[in-house]
């Protein structure tokens, strides 16, 4: 019997530290992939549904970051920082997929593929009161200002952790987010005075 | 140290969010104090609310179950391709540069270990032969002198080896 039995448990998942995943990984390499399956994939379902705002390519995203995760060699080494680097991977393939939607001017086959999902499927309701003036602002302002603001108040990250998700120093950390911040004001500035306009 | 407001400008969300040090934080403030304009900036982005949308995810048992297949899989497929490349998935000449490597440093830590030893030891062999040297001088000093005068008190033995260093192997 193995002595991390009691780490099992998958309603304990959110409790694991990657310690004790690292420390079964050398024992039971599967149940480890398991466990960071567990721990992690609705933070980073959240935070692609953030980026992507479509639910089956927030699942796909997930999908292929573990699956990167299994095959990264250093993964479950001591010095490996677990979490940064399925949010880096995770924010990575996000804007690829943005990236590579608008180039294809995919707006139409994405509106399409909404009306035509199946209604069993998994879905994603961003609905009720949202803030929609900062939704629809962060998505207009540049790919670095808007990840880093996700990550801190829709992820809820911390500084230090966000300085190991971008591979950046902590002064770096709270000038971007500053800057995201007043530029995130500008557009939302501008839709104000657009809105004052049309009325 | 006085803070311009492009430097309140780069701590505005730190600030806002409380992660200032309280050096930094009193610094920040003391210029708020002065600047009606960061003051008004950062009140603006002090409304900005980033309420988190109420995500409603429906529940998705299938699809985590068919990611935990697919993974399953994966993992299959990544165990059959590490024993198909043979215990060590690296080249061979990689393996050989490694293998090398390691010998050669090996060979190295080993020969600097020798060479400190033996550096050591000829060290003491010095000490030791230039301390036996010493002691036979004085042994042929004091053989001269009992020589030179008849008849002699009867002395004290010579102590001999209470200060020579250590010759035996290591």
């Amino acid at each position: 019997m193995t002595p991390n039995l009691k780490l099992v448990a998958p309603e304990a998942a959110a409790r694991w530290t990657e310690e004790d995943i690292k420390a079964l990984h050398a024992d039971n390499p599967r149940m480890a992939l398991d466990m960071v399956v567990r721990k992690y994939r609705d933070r980073l379902f959240y935070h692609a549904s953030y980026i992507t705002k479509d639910s089956q390519e927030a699942y796909d995203v997930v999908q292929e970051v573990f699956i990167r995760a299994m095959r990264e060699p250093r993964f479950f080494s001591e010095e490996f920082r677990q979490k940064a680097w399925l949010f880096r991977v995770t924010s990575n393939l996000c804007f690829n997929l943005v990236r590579d939607r608008r180039r294809r001017g995919a707006i139409l086959e994405h509106s399409f593929r909404d009306e035509h999902r199946e209604p069993d499927q998994a879905d994603l309701v961003f609905h009720g009161e949202l803030r929609k003036d900062v939704l629809a602002a962060i998505d207009r302002i540049s790919a670095d200002h808007k990840e880093i603001l996700i990550l801190r108040y829709y992820d809820d990250l911390s500084y230090a952790e966000i300085a190991e998700v971008l591979e950046v120093a902590l002064g770096t950390v709270m000038s971007r987010l500053s800057r995201a911040r007043g530029r995130l004001q500008e557009v939302m500035d501008e839709d104000g005075r657009v809105r004052v306009a049309a009325d | 140290m006085r803070l311009d407001c492009q430097d309140i400008a780069d701590r505005a969300a730190p600030w806002l969010d409380q992660q200032l040090s309280p050096g930094e934080t009193e610094l920040v403030e003391r210029h708020l104090d002065g600047c009606a304009a960061c003051r008004e900036r950062l009140e603006l982005l002090s409304e900005q609310r980033f309420e988190r949308p109420r995500l409603v995810q429906v529940e998705a048992p299938d699809f985590w179950r068919a990611m935990d297949d697919r993974l399953a899989q994966e993992h299959e497929r990544l165990l059959a391709e590490r024993a198909a490349a043979g215990p060590t998935p690296t080249s061979w000449w990689k393996r050989e540069i490694r293998l090398s490597g390691a010998s050669l440093a090996a060979a190295a830590a080993l020969a600097l270990s020798l060479a400190g030893v033996s550096a050591w030891q000829a060290a003491r062999a010095v000490q030791a032969d230039a301390a036996l040297a010493s002691v036979q001088q004085e042994l042929e000093r004091e053989r001269r002198l009992s020589a030179s005068r008849e008849p002699t008190l009867p002395r004290e033995p010579v102590v001999l080896v209470s200060h020579l260093p250590y010759r035996g192997s290591l």
